[in-house]
C-alpha cells in the first residue's frame, strides 16, 4: 500500500513538470531568453489595412506609421508582451476627403486622440505550424489591451508569428533574428464610441471593421 | 442644322462620354482621388498597399466641397440631360410649320 502512494505521488510530480514543461511553448530554432523585437520598416512594411462593408460602399484603407515592439522568449512564447502603437494621421482611403472627416471629431478625433495602441499582455493558445530552415511559426492568441479614440478594452487577436535566424540572407534588412507578428481581427465601431456622422454608420460605413496587421521587427536593432 | 439641335447631339455626346468614364473608372459609386498598389514581399511572402494619386470618377461626389471629389457621374450627366432636354423641346418648337 505503502508502494502505491510512493509511486502515486511520483506519477502526479512527474505529470506536474511535464504539464509545466508543456505550457512553455518555443519556437524550437535553438534560440532562447528574452529578446527585445523592435518593429521597423527595414524589415517588412509595417502596415495595418482596413476593411469596412456596408450597403452603399465596400471601403478599404491602411495605415503605415507603426511603431513599437515586444518582449519575446522563443523558447516561452505565451510569456511575450509589447506595445504596438498606430498614428491616426497615417490612416488613408483612397478618398482625401474622406480621410479628413476620417480624422474629424464625428470620427476618430485625431486631435485628441492621436495614436491607437495594443498592449499585449500575454499569449495564449499557441500552436506550432511550421518550422524549417531557421525559420519557425506559431499560432496564437493575442490577449490585450486595445485603445482607441480614448476607449480601452481587452481583445483576443488571432496571431501568426514567424521567426526567422539571423543569416547572411536576413543581414541585408536588418541585424539580428527576425520577427514577423500577423494579425486578423474585427473591431465594432460602438465599442469604442465612434459613432460618425449622422446616418452614415451602417449605410456608408459598416458597424464593424476587419483589420489585418503586418508587424516586422528585429531582435538587433 | 440650327444651333438648338447642335445642342441636343454635344448633350446626347456628353452623357456618352461621361458613361464611358464611368464604366472605364471601374464603375464606382463615389468619386475617388487614390488607388492601391499591392507588393509582395519576396522574403516573408506578405502583401503592401500603397496609394497612388489617380482620379477614379464614381457616380456620386464623395465630398459636397469645390475639389475633385466634387466631380462625378450623375450630377454631370443629369445636368447635360436637363439641357439637352430643353434645347430639344426648343428645337422641335421651332421646326413646326406655322399655319
Amino acid at each position: 500500500m505503502k508502494a502505491f502512494r510512493i509511486m502515486l505521488a511520483c506519477t502526479a510530480i512527474v505529470a506536474f513538470i511535464g504539464s509545466s514543461i508543456a505550457f512553455a511553448t518555443g519556437f524550437n530554432i535553438g534560440a532562447s531568453g528574452t529578446k527585445k523585437v523592435t518593429f521597423s520598416n527595414r524589415v517588412g512594411a509595417n502596415q495595418i489595412t482596413f476593411e469596412s462593408s456596408a450597403p452603399l460602399e465596400d471601403i478599404q484603407g491602411t495605415a503605415n506609421d507603426i511603431s513599437g515592439s515586444i518582449m519575446l522568449d522563443p523558447s516561452n512564447i505565451e510569456a511575450t508582451t509589447g506595445m504596438i502603437t498606430v498614428k491616426v494621421k497615417s490612416m488613408e482611403t483612397g478618398i482625401k476627403k474622406r480621410d479628413s472627416h476620417l480624422m474629424g471629431g464625428d470620427w476618430l478625433n485625431e486631435e485628441q486622440y492621436p495614436t491607437i495602441t495594443f498592449a499585449i499582455k500575454s499569449l495564449k493558445n499557441v500552436k506550432s505550424i511550421s518550422n524549417d530552415n531557421g525559420k519557425s511559426a506559431v499560432q496564437a492568441i493575442a490577449v490585450g489591451d486595445f485603445t482607441m479614440h480614448g476607449v480601452t478594452r481587452q481583445l483576443e487577436v488571432p496571431v501568426t508569428l514567424t521567426y526567422i535566424r539571423e543569416s547572411e540572407k536576413t543581414k541585408e534588412r536588418a541585424p539580428g533574428d527576425l520577427v514577423m507578428v500577423q494579425g486578423d481581427f474585427s473591431i465594432a465601431l460602438k465599442d469604442f464610441k465612434v459613432e460618425g456622422s449622422k446616418g452614415t454608420v451602417g449605410s456608408k460605413v459598416g458597424e464593424t471593421i476587419k483589420l489585418k496587421a503586418n508587424f516586422f521587427g528585429s531582435t538587433g536593432l | 442644322m440650327n444651333i438648338w439641335k447642335a445642342i441636343v447631339y454635344l448633350c446626347a455626346i456628353g452623357v456618352l462620354v461621361v458613361a464611358i468614364l464611368w464604366l472605364v473608372d471601374g464603375m464606382q459609386i463615389y468619386t475617388k482621388t487614390g488607388s492601391q498598389v499591392i507588393t509582395i514581399d519576396e522574403l516573408w511572402g506578405t502583401k503592401e498597399v500603397k496609394w497612388i494619386p489617380d482620379f477614379q470618377l464614381g457616380l456620386l461626389p464623395s465630398a459636397p466641397s469645390l475639389s475633385m471629389e466634387a466631380l462625378s457621374a450623375l450630377p454631370i450627366a443629369g445636368i447635360l440631360a436637363v439641357v439637352g432636354f430643353i434645347a430639344f423641346r426648343i428645337s422641335r418648337r421651332g421646326s413646326v410649320p406655322r399655319p
